[in-house]
C-alpha cells in the first residue's frame, strides 16, 4: 500500500518556511561570531591560554636573552648569570598578571593599574655582575633597561596610551554600560535561532519531516558561511601585518586566533555534518514508506 | 493543501545548504571587497600607534 500520499504544505508556507530557514543560518552564524567576540572580551581562560603558552615564553625569553646579551657588550658585564635569574616561572606569573590586566579592561572597559615587572632576584644578579665586571657603570640604569625591555615584550602595546584614551572615552560614555550590554548579544541571537526554529516547525507542522530539509539546510548553510568566513580571515592576513610591528604580538595574537579557529572549525563541522544528517533522513525516509515498484519509479 | 504523491528527493537535495550560504558569503565577501582597502589602512595607522616596536 502507497503510504507515501502526504499533505504538502501550500507554496505560500513554504515560500515562508525557506525565509525562516534563510534566517536561522543567518542567526545561527551572528550567535557563533558574537560568542567568539565575547570570548576575546571576556574570557580569562582564552588570554592566560595564550599569555602562557610556550612558543610565546620561549619567544619572550630569547628577546630578553638577545636584549642582556647587546647590554652586556655596551656595558662590560657577564651576561650569563643576568640571563639565568630571568626565571621561566616569574616571567610566567608576569604574562599572567599582565593577561588579567587585559581582561579587566576588555571586559569592563574601565581602565586599571598596570602591572610592572620586578624580580629581586634579577636586580641582585645585575648588581653583582656589574660589581665583578668593575668597569664602574651604575648598576639602575642596566636594571631599569632590562626591566624595560621586559615590559616592552610582556607588554606589546603602549598600555597607556590605551588607558588614557579609555579614561577619556569614559567620560563621555558609559563603555562598561555598553561592554556589558554586549554580553547579551549571543543569547539574543540564540533566542532568534529558536524563534526561525519554531517558526519552521508551525509551517512544516503538517508533515513533521518536510521541517527537516528546512533545518538541515539552514545548519549546514550556516556551516558554509563559517567555512567562508575563514577564508575571508586568511585573505586578510592580519597575523602578517602585525608581525612588522611586533613579532611578539603576531605570535600571542596567532596563538589566540588559533584557538578560536578551532572552535569555529569545530562548531562549523559540527554544523555540516548535523545540517547534512538533516537532509538525509529527509531524503531517506520516502524508502520506508514506498512499494518496491514505487521505489523503482522514484 | 496538496494532496498528491511525493517522489523521493534526488541527490541535488545535498546542494540546498549552497542556496542559503552563497547568497550570505557573496554579501559578506561584496562587504569585504568594498570596506577592506580602508579598514586596512586604519589598521595600519592604529598599529603603528598602539603597538611598541
Amino acid at each position: 500500500m502507497n503510504t507515501a500520499k502526504q499533505r504538502k504544505a501550500s507554496l505560500p508556507e513554504r515560500g515562508f518556511a525557506w525565509a525562516a530557514a534563510f534566517l536561522l543560518a543567518l542567526f545561527l552564524v551572528a550567535s557563533l561570531f558574537s560568542l567568539l567576540a565575547v570570548q576575546v572580551m571576556t574570557s580569562a581562560g582564552l588570554h592566560t591560554g595564550t599569555a602562557t603558552n610556550d612558543s610565546v615564553l620561549d619567544g619572550q625569553m630569547k628577546i630578553i636573552h638577545n636584549y642582556i646579551g647587546v647590554l652586556a657588550d655596551a656595558y662590560g658585564f657577564e651576561a650569563e648569570t643576568v640571563r639565568q635569574s630571568v626565571s621561566r616561572d616569574e616571567l610566567r606569573d608576569f604574562n599572567l598578571n599582565a593577561a588579567a590586566w587585559w581582561t579587566g579592561v576588555l571586559a569592563e572597559g574601565e581602565s586599571r593599574t598596570i602591572p610592572r615587572w620586578y624580580s629581586p632576584a634579577m636586580e641582585q644578579a645585575i648588581r653583582n655582575a656589574v660589581d665583578s665586571a668593575g668597569t664602574g657603570e651604575d648598576p639602575n640604569v642596566i636594571l631599569a633597561e632590562i626591566t624595560e625591555k621586559i615590559d616592552r615584550t610582556v607588554y606589546p602595546l603602549r598600555e597607556s596610551l590605551l588607558t588614557t584614551g579609555l579614561d577619556f572615552v569614559n567620560k563621555r560614555a558609559d563603555i562598561p554600560g555598553i561592554v556589558r550590554s554586549l554580553r547579551q548579544v549571543p543569547p539574543l541571537c540564540l533566542v532568534l535561532c529558536i524563534l526561525a526554529a519554531g517558526l519552521i516547525a508551525l509551517l512544516a507542522a503538517r508533515e513533521v519531516f518536510s521541517s527537516l530539509k528546512y533545518y538541515g539546510t539552514a545548519l549546514a548553510g550556516a556551516g558554509l558561511v563559517l567555512a567562508a568566513a575563514g577564508i575571508i580571515y586568511a585573505v586578510m592576513q592580519l597575523k602578517a601585518m602585525l608581525s612588522q610591528a611586533s613579532a611578539n604580538l603576531a605570535d600571542e595574537f596567532g596563538t589566540m586566533m588559533h584557538t578560536l579557529f578551532l572552535e569555529a572549525g569545530g562548531a562549523a563541522a559540527v554544523l555540516l555534518l548535523a545540517g547534512f544528517a538533516c537532509l538525509f533522513i529527509y531524503r531517506n525516509r520516502f524508502e520506508k514508506h514506498m512499494a518496491p515498484g514505487e521505489e523503482q519509479a522514484a | 493543501m496538496s494532496t498528491k504523491t511525493e517522489r523521493k528527493p534526488g541527490r541535488g537535495i545535498y546542494l540546498l545548504p549552497l542556496a542559503v550560504a552563497v547568497p550570505i558569503a557573496a554579501a559578506a565577501a561584496a562587504v569585504f571587497i568594498r570596506f577592506w582597502p580602508t579598514v586596512h589602512k586604519l589598521l595600519s595607522i592604529m598599529i603603528k600607534l598602539v603597538v611598541k616596536a
